[in-house]
């Protein structure tokens, strides 16, 4: 559990981050989201004391983060960087090392979590263990650099544009699998990012800032649906419909489906909780085709025809629009 | 080829004192440069304002001419190995402390802040991850810091520091290509060996070696201390001779055979020799009899009661070929002819020295007392090269050539001042790189001509026969012309402290301790 009160960040009469207040659970993800220079990149740097608060409160589990030493606090804290920043010295496995070595784990321990870790991620251990940062793609250089935050077990985990520098492809890959880590579970994460759309996939939270002050501090859902100001809507109205696809779970729209029995066995389950994004993303093109979706609901098992399904989905989000509106 | 090798086999123990010394002068100075400019590299990567300061100091250390600098060290660290060892650990610095910090510039400032976030202190950033990215950079520095002291430790031998430049400068003063090759090759193989060695060092795996490199630096540290334990602490009469006076037949070997004397000689450049004597670093010098520093610095001449010494008349010496198409410029330069004698020429060497007028200044100065000076009327006439050697004297005497020929011809003149040395100067001549410069009959005599010891020793008493022999043999041999005597014999003169004289009644050489 993280908590981070009135934080406040000002370089000579310029205030980057102004009186920034959430509260992380473990388990949870918050995501940090606005424009360039909105403060977000300085509170994520803050909370590890790269930056120090000009005023404000860091409580991690309930003790204060600036009664100690910088240097413990980011041992407990994975820290993983858009430019990645792996060591080009060191080889993959040395590079993930790195925080079990400041640690003084044993060697043995060492060398299984990080072997373990490399697995975890799809950059097998026996392939690329001795390689050297240079020899990896881009997308396989950010995955070590995931593993390498991971590598100590921290209870934090700080992201700070993890993903933005790769191709849509590759991002879109690291995240499903970043996202199915068991590990993040126990873990409290705080990620920046400028795409609200990888805010909604990946956060419990999103903390959308600008001018160093919250505009509005949400899980998704209420973000689209109640935008606390002008602001906000402005900022989310441009991806809308995305956002509403990974918004919305599938007993959203429950009433709005039809009843019909698929016509196929070749379905696949969805659980009810589910987003329609996530939904819609799990199927492959030739499911696609003729595919239909089973729900869980209340204890009941459905079958639906994608393409009902989307028109209900299309009818639910006209309805929702003219609601808010 | 097969004068080298004769030449190396029978210096062959000088040549290993002369190529450990080098090697030693080389590896202190640079040591002691890595141990401040590595870790001034690394203070200066964190101070960014002092960066450019300390950078800029040191490039200025960099400008200074080895000379200059060497005899600036004189008065305080006296002559010998330390003068030495701090102009070699200045030079170093400046490669090594730049890229020092360049390299640790250069370290991506995402690495950088990975490594922060990670946990690891300053400490450790600098250790595990700024050093190890910015150590090729660093080893680059060390090894132009290296191939840089090898040819500037070649100057050591100007302050008595031994090294090969004891033969480079021998060779250069006595005009012996062999012994210019035989300190040049092996000073040229030393850059690069010493040059290969740093970048094997570079590759071997460090983070698996510290206890062999504990080791080697212990054992390199005590073969500092040995280098380090200078031949200046020995006791007796110290005696300074540059190159040329050492290494000469009617030099140093001339000295001993007429008096039988021995003594302690260190080597030095014949400009820091004075500097020596009078800061007291040594007790005798063998300079030259006309040298304004005599009474400058008070130093007493002692009288050549043996002859050991051969004439050294003053002429200008020309190219024939040029006196013949232009034979006003004898003409001209025979105005000086027997004017300037002894005590004349030291006057205006002092006047140089000691007063510190420019020798252009003092030359016009003299002209006119004589009714000789005349405004400048060259009028793009050919251009007469002339050309001195780098002592006060030739700067003169250049002077004066210089404004009879531009007030008393329609020729023009190009001056090439400052060349280093006999050879040099001689070489020109006959490459028609130089058309004129000042000789002494005894320098021809013996340095260029290298006459047998039987004609040595029928003429050396005789400035006469001297004179006549260097001009009949220059003019069949290299077409070179001899001209009139200008007054003053500026022959080798061993010149102590007066008060050091005085104190021990020394008026002439053979009043000396033999050894």
């Amino acid at each position: 559990m993280i908590a981070v009160k009135q934080l406040t960040k000002i370089y000579q009469q310029f205030k980057a981050v102004d009186q920034v207040s959430f509260t992380v659970q473990t388990g949870q993800t918050l995501a940090l989201v606005g424009t360039s220079g909105s403060g977000k990149t300085t509170t994520l740097k803050m909370i590890n004391r790269l930056i120090e608060p000009s005023s404000g409160q860091i409580l991690l589990d309930d003790k204060d983060v600036m009664q100690y030493d910088p240097v413990e606090i980011r041992r407990d804290m994975g820290y993983v960087i858009q430019s990645i920043g792996l060591f080009p010295h060191y080889t993959i496995e040395e590079n993930i090392a790195v925080v079990p070595e400041l640690l003084n784990w044993k060697a043995a321990r060492t060398k299984a979590r990080v072997y373990a870790l490399m697995d975890m991620l799809k950059i097998p251990a026996a392939e690329y263990a001795k390689k050297y940062p240079h020899q990896l793609s881009g997308g396989q250089q950010q995955r070590v650099g995931i593993a390498r935050a991971l590598a100590a077990d921290p209870p934090i985990i700080l992201m700070d544009e993890p993903f933005g520098a790769l191709d849509p492809i590759t991002r879109k890959d690291i995240r499903s699998d970043f996202m199915e880590l068991d590990e993040l579970s126990s873990k409290t994460t705080i990620m920046v990012t400028h795409d609200v759309e990888e805010a909604f996939e990946l956060a419990d939270l999103v903390c959308i800032l600008d001018q160093g002050q919250v505009q509005q501090l949400a899980d998704p859902k209420t973000l689209l649906f109640h935008p606390a100001n002008d602001f906000v809507r402005a900022f989310l109205a441009d991806k809308q419909l995305q956002l509403e696809f990974h918004a919305l779970e599938i007993q959203d729209i429950w009433e709005q489906l039809p009843t019909e029995a698929p016509e196929k066995a070749d379905t696949i389950a969805i659980k009810a909780d589910a987003t329609i994004f996530s939904a819609i993303s799990k199927l492959t093109k030739a499911q696609l085709r003729a595919a239909v979706a089973k729900t869980e609901y209340q204890g009941q098992v459905r079958y639906y025809r994608l393409g009902q399904l989307m028109n209900s989905f299309q009818a639910t989000l006209n309805h929702l629009k003219s609601e808010t509106i | 080829m097969i004068a080298l090798f004769e030449f190396f086999a029978a210096n062959l123990s000088k040549l290993g004192e002369q190529v450990l010394e080098h090697i030693g002068l080389t590896f202190i100075s640079l040591l002691l440069a890595v141990l401040l400019a590595v870790p001034a590299g690394i203070l200066i990567s964190r101070f960014q304002r002092a960066a450019s300061i300390v950078i800029g100091v040191t490039g200025i250390l960099q400008t200074i001419p080895s000379i200059a600098l060497l005899g600036f060290f004189i008065p305080f660290l006296g002559i010998g190995v330390q003068p030495a060892i701090v102009a070699l650990f200045l030079y170093a610095l400046l490669p090594i402390l730049r890229n020092t910090y360049t390299g640790i510039q250069e370290v991506p400032d995402a690495v950088k802040e990975a490594a922060k976030g990670m946990g690891m202190t300053d400490w450790q950033v600098l250790t595990k991850v700024e050093l190890p990215l910015a150590l090729p950079v660093i080893f680059a520095g060390i090894r132009t810091a290296t191939v840089i002291n090898v040819g500037v430790a070649t100057l050591a031998a100007y302050v008595g520091a031994g090294g090969l430049g004891e033969f480079i400068f021998g060779g250069i003063s006595l005009n012996n290509s062999t012994m210019i090759l035989a300190g040049a090759l092996p000073a040229a193989l030393l850059a690069i060996i010493f040059d290969q060695l740093i970048a094997l060092i570079q590759r071997l795996p460090i983070r698996k070696m510290k206890p062999a490199i504990q080791v080697v630096s212990l054992v390199l540290f005590f073969f500092s201390f040995v280098i380090m334990s200078p031949a200046s602490f020995i006791s007796g009469l110290q005696v300074g001779f540059d190159p040329e006076f050492y290494g000469r037949k009617d030099g140093y070997p001339a000295l001993q055979e007429k008096y039988g004397v021995t003594f302690n000689t260190v080597m030095l450049n014949s400009a820091l020799m004075y500097q020596a004597i009078k800061e007291g670093s040594v007790d005798l010098i063998a300079g030259y009899a006309t040298d304004g520093r005599i009474k400058a610095f008070d130093l007493k001449v002692l009288k050549d009661d043996a002859n050991a010494f051969p004439p050294y008349q003053c002429t200008p010496l020309v190219r024939q070929e040029l006196l013949t198409e232009h034979p006003e410029l004898k003409e001209v330069l025979d105005l000086l002819a027997g004017k300037l004698d002894d005590a004349t020429m030291t006057e205006l060497n002092y006047q140089v020295d000691f007063l510190k007028k420019s020798p252009e200044e003092v030359a016009k100065a003299y002209l006119q007392s004589q009714n000789l000076w005349k405004p400048d009327q060259r009028q793009g006439g050919y251009a007469v090269k002339i050309g001195s050697k780098t002592f006060t004297e030739q700067y003169i005497l250049v002077a004066l050539f210089d404004q009879l020929i531009n007030g008393h011809t329609e020729l023009d003149t190009d001056l090439k001042l400052g060349l280093g040395g006999t050879k040099i100067c001689f070489d020109a001549m006959l490459t028609g790189g130089l058309d004129l410069y000042p000789e002494y009959t005894g320098t021809g005599f013996m340095v260029i001509l290298k006459p047998s010891e039987t004609e040595v020793e029928q003429r050396i008493a005789d400035e006469e026969a001297v004179f006549n022999y260097v001009q009949d043999s220059f003019q069949n041999n290299y077409q070179l012309e001899w001209l009139q005597p200008l007054g003053f014999n500026n022959t080798y003169a061993i010149m102590a402290p007066k008060t050091l004289a005085d104190k021990n009644g020394w008026e002439a050489i053979s009043d000396l301790p033999k050894n």
